[in-house]
């Protein structure tokens, strides 16, 4: 414990010896404990690239069967909602989660179909998105203009694209969804330079989705591995295949011998 | 005591296991039921004032974002209680689960603005299930209203706005009206409601009589924009649009439904084309680099782009960045248009509970300060004919018009600057321009665009104004201020900086320019004019060359009644002359030069000489005579350096008993 902290504390104490007044006739001011950081550690190893992915935690390491591990996806101790209402981001110990209402705002519904305005995005720049099987990948971030300070969501995986001098791609595989519509379909709508994302229901197969090796349901470009659709290791470079030579463009990921 | 110091000792150690960061949250405390709150639509900090009675049944409370967790006692009943808030009771039965705070009264005013001279009500509504009336109080803060009044008890609140500002009346046909932050006239009022319990609940709403405007084609979504006269029609709008305009006071009115380009049909059969867009569906492409890299570039770190950031490094009580969010950030507060207000509202975020501005969401971040958008308004590149608007002292009216805490246009207008260019010549003549008009000034020192801001014959005058002076995206600007650096001659290298730096555009136009213009520059440098006889340079003492800030190291004066901006009134701070001159008067100088003048058979004038006279004509006695009319034109020649102008009317005098 820090030694301010530890004299802050033995004050405090002190201050416990004099006769309580804080006690009147409105009542007792509630002590309230803020929770700014809600941790949710991992057991992510080092050199793996890890990443939630539906209810699972993903990590493309060496060492694990076919380079791909699964874990059950870990949650923040105080948990406020389903597993999917946070939004969990960095590794192994380092790993914190936020309630995605507090970053984002809520997806609103309307004729089964449900909007949320002003998605998320890699950063504060222009950015074109689209939504593959139930993953974010976008395209742009060139830097925007007359802006005090930008900031970058730690969510993503982002890579300069091939061949392009200032443009990026980057992909999220854990989007916002909404809660009323189970495995949906979305999309992103652009307005200018305002996005904006759009759910309706779907059965279609998803990335994060339980599968099984044999149906082999998974979306086209994913592999079944470990019981879960899964895309490439994300090495974001790619828009399309013509961003690829002779591979092709999987997720963002440049592939070359078939994934 | 011994007791005491137990628990004291005990209450330590819960302490240092409470403080830690990494702390584990531990499992529900023993015998308690989680009951969790939310806080609504109240602000955040309703929560953190959360009081339960009786004391000790709330064993713990956290708060994640906008919900408190209680633990309370099994079997306990308890009553909570915040400021503004409905108080709620738990009884003991109440099992685990979810309430929610909801404010003690609501008001419901106009919605929009409510027109000049125009009548409005706000209704005060108790909301909570037993409420009490004790008493309502009303105040109100901004523009005056021309009437108030309450009605109901207290429970209605009747107003009237005061009439609209005398220059709308002199709008032309086609011409984009401007509103500044003042012209508005919006007026803050507040309910102040205590309950029969002694309990006060507060609530505002803003009434005002007018949009902010900054008179560009440029406008957002869903802002009014007036129009000078009426009899407009729409030739050109966005297919689906169904908007018209309206006839507003002796204005008109349109409030654009949908985004794109409008154009309109004005009583003079002119066009006016409008660019309507929502803020954030306009790329923040500007810094591209085969467009306006440096300007972008420029802008990241100027005051303006940081206005709101600021507000996270030196916090304010949360009331004043709820009323700066108009003005520190990009968009119009309660407007659907895309900006910062719009989108916090539609996370869902009170205006209280920002984090840091590192953690603000991406829309919020974008629209967090003053960005290009922010004066040159949402939509595309105007058309080519209508860029000179965004040279008009309107463009920084929108906010800095605002007084008693910012004054700075509001002094302006008073000053002569503001004035430069009401004689139809200063605009015609070329060489007036330069220093009559902001588009011919910024050409002449090399940061305009070779007359493409030049505004049609029949624009309204709009003075020496702020883009003149101020370079809000230059990088070589001199701060605080944002001071345009001009390029001065040789003449000026061995004046201190200190007093060239902060007046390099005053002294550009103040100054003369081949042999004619103004003389206040050559008087205070003491240097810049040739003997009569022998063409020799008169190089006198500058001992006002030293003042810090030069120029506007001593006028710098202004309304009294402003917090921020009198400066702009450029008037004379005597106040800085008495540090080192006491009460001394200036030298009557203007005296003798008129008696000079009359000796020599050609005086006395009235007033200052015209800029043309001073040119230099032949022969030694005409020179005389116009090196006298030179210190006559600068009409501070007296403060600005006696020793030096009493020198030059001597050798004038001498010249002229000669011949």
């Amino acid at each position: 414990m820090p030694k301010h902290l530890a004299s802050a504390c033995v004050t405090l104490a002190l201050l416990a010896t004099i006769p309580s007044c804080r006690d009147d006739e409105r009542g007792e001011l509630i002590a309230v404990r803020k929770q700014t950081r809600l941790l949710a550690p991992a057991t992510d190893e080092l050199d793996a690239l890890c990443s939630d992915l539906g209810d699972q935690r993903v990590c493309w390491a060496a060492h694990c069967a076919r380079g791909v591990c699964v874990h059950e996806r870990p949650l923040p101790a105080i948990s406020q909602g389903a597993p999917r209402a946070y939004r969990c981001t960095g590794d192994g110990d380092a790993r914190e989660c936020h309630l995605r209402s507090r970053r984002a705002p809520p997806f609103r519904c309307h004729a089964g179909r449900c909007y949320q305005e002003q998605p998320r995005l890699p950063d504060d720049g222009d950015w074109e998105c689209v939504d593959l099987a139930g993953v974010a990948l976008c395209r742009g971030g060139s830097k925007p203009a007359g802006l005090a300070a930008t900031a970058t969501d730690p969510g993503w995986f982002c890579g300069d694209r091939r061949g392009k001098a200032f443009e990026r791609i980057c992909l999220d595989l854990d989007p916002d969804l909404p809660e009323s519509l189970p495995s949906p379909r979305c999309r992103y709508e652009l307005d200018g330079a305002r996005l904006r994302r759009s759910c309706e229901r779907a059965d279609s197969p998803r990335i994060g989705a339980r599968c099984s090796p044999a149906e082999n349901r998974c979306p086209a470009g994913s592999a079944c591995l470990q019981g879960v659709c899964l895309p490439p290791r994300p090495e974001p470079s790619c828009w399309g295949d013509f961003d690829c030579g002779r591979g092709t463009c999987v997720y963002g990921t440049c592939v070359e011998d078939g994934y | 005591m011994l007791a005491r110091l137990l628990r004291a000792a005990a209450f330590g150690l819960v302490c240092a296991a409470a403080c830690s960061d990494r702390e584990s949250p531990s499992e529900a405390p023993q015998g308690s039921v989680p009951i969790r709150v939310n806080v609504g639509e109240l602000p955040l900090d309703a929560l953190d004032a959360l009081r339960a009675k009786p004391t000790g049944v709330v064993k713990r409370a956290s708060r994640s974002g906008r919900t408190l967790t209680l633990h309370i006692a099994r079997g306990a009943s308890v009553a909570l209680t915040a400021p503004g808030a409905c108080p709620l009771t738990v009884d003991g039965a109440f099992d685990a689960g979810e309430l929610e705070l909801r404010p003690r009264i609501a008001l419901s005013g106009p919605a929009g603005e409510v027109g000049y001279d125009a009548p409005f009500e706000i209704t005060l509504r108790d909301l909570c299930p037993r409420g009490a009336l004790a008493s309502v109080r009303w105040e109100t803060e901004g523009a005056e209203l021309a009437a108030a009044d309450t009605r109901d008890g207290g429970y209605r609140f009747v107003g009237r706005t005061v009439g609209a500002p005398v220059e709308f009346g002199r709008a032309s046909p086609s011409q984009l009206v401007a509103v500044s932050a003042a012209q508005r006239a919006e007026t803050r009022i507040t309910a102040r409601f205590t309950a029969a319990d002694g309990s006060v609940a507060v609530s505002s709403v803003s009434v005002s009589a007018a949009p902010r405007s900054r008179g560009l084609p440029n406008v957002a979504l869903g802002e009014r924009i007036l129009l000078g006269g009426r009899g407009y029609r729409v030739r050109e709008r966005p297919p689906g649009s169904v908007a018209d305009p309206m006839p507003w006071g002796a204005l008109t009115s349109l409030i654009p439904d949908l985004g794109g380009r409008w154009v309109l049909i004005g009583p003079d059969s002119r066009e006016t084309s409008l660019f309507v867009a929502r803020y954030d569906s306009v790329a923040l492409d500007c810094g591209r680099s085969d467009c306006h890299s440096t300007q972008a570039r420029a802008a990241e770190g100027s005051p303006m782009t940081a206005s709101l950031r600021r507000f996270f490094e030196e916090p304010l009580p949360s009331s004043s960045i709820t009323c700066s969010f108009g003005c520190h950030t990009t968009g119009e507060p309660g407007r659907a248009d895309g900006g910062f207000s719009h989108a916090l509202a539609e996370l869902g975020w009170h205006h209280a509970e920002l984090p840091s501005f590192a953690e603000l969401p991406r829309a919020l971040r974008r629209a967090g300060g003053v960005n290009c958008l922010g004066c040159h308004g949402p939509g595309q590149i105007p058309e080519p004919s209508a860029r000179w608007s965004i040279l008009k002292s309107d463009v920084c009216a929108y906010c800095h018009d605002a007084p008693p805490r910012y004054g700075h246009v509001a002094a302006w207008r008073g000053s002569a600057m503001a004035e430069s260019d009401r004689a139809p010549a200063t605009r015609i003549n070329a060489e007036c321009a330069r220093c009559h008009t902001t588009w011919g000034f910024l050409d002449a020192v090399g940061s305009g665009v070779e007359g493409r801001r030049m505004p049609p014959a029949d624009a309204p005058a709009m003075g020496i104004t702020c883009a003149a002076c101020h370079a809000v995206h230059d990088e070589s600007a001199v701060r605080p201020g944002l001071l345009r650096r001009v390029t001065l001659g040789q003449e000026f290298d061995d004046i201190p900086s200190s007093a060239v730096e902060r007046s390099s555009t005053c002294i550009a136009c103040h100054s003369q320019r081949e042999g004619r213009g103004p003389s206040s520059v050559a008087i205070w440098t003491g240097r810049g004019v040739l003997d009569p006889e022998t063409s020799a340079p008169l190089i006198g003492p500058a001992p006002h060359a030293a003042v810090p800030g030069g120029c506007i190291g001593c006028h710098r004066a202004g309304p009294s009644e402003v917090e921020r901006g009198s400066g702009h009134a450029f008037r004379v701070d005597r106040g800085a002359c008495k540090a080192c001159h006491g009460d001394r008067a200036p030298t009557r100088l203007e005296e003798r030069a008129h008696a000079i003048l009359v000796r020599a058979g050609v005086g006395p004038r009235s007033g200052p000489p015209a800029h043309a006279e001073l040119h230099q004509p032949q022969g030694p006695r005409e020179r005389a005579l116009a090196l006298v009319q030179f210190v006559l034109e600068d009409r501070g020649a007296a403060t600005h350096n006696p020793q030096y102008a009493e020198a030059l009317l001597e050798r004038a005098e001498r010249i002229l008993n000669q011949n």
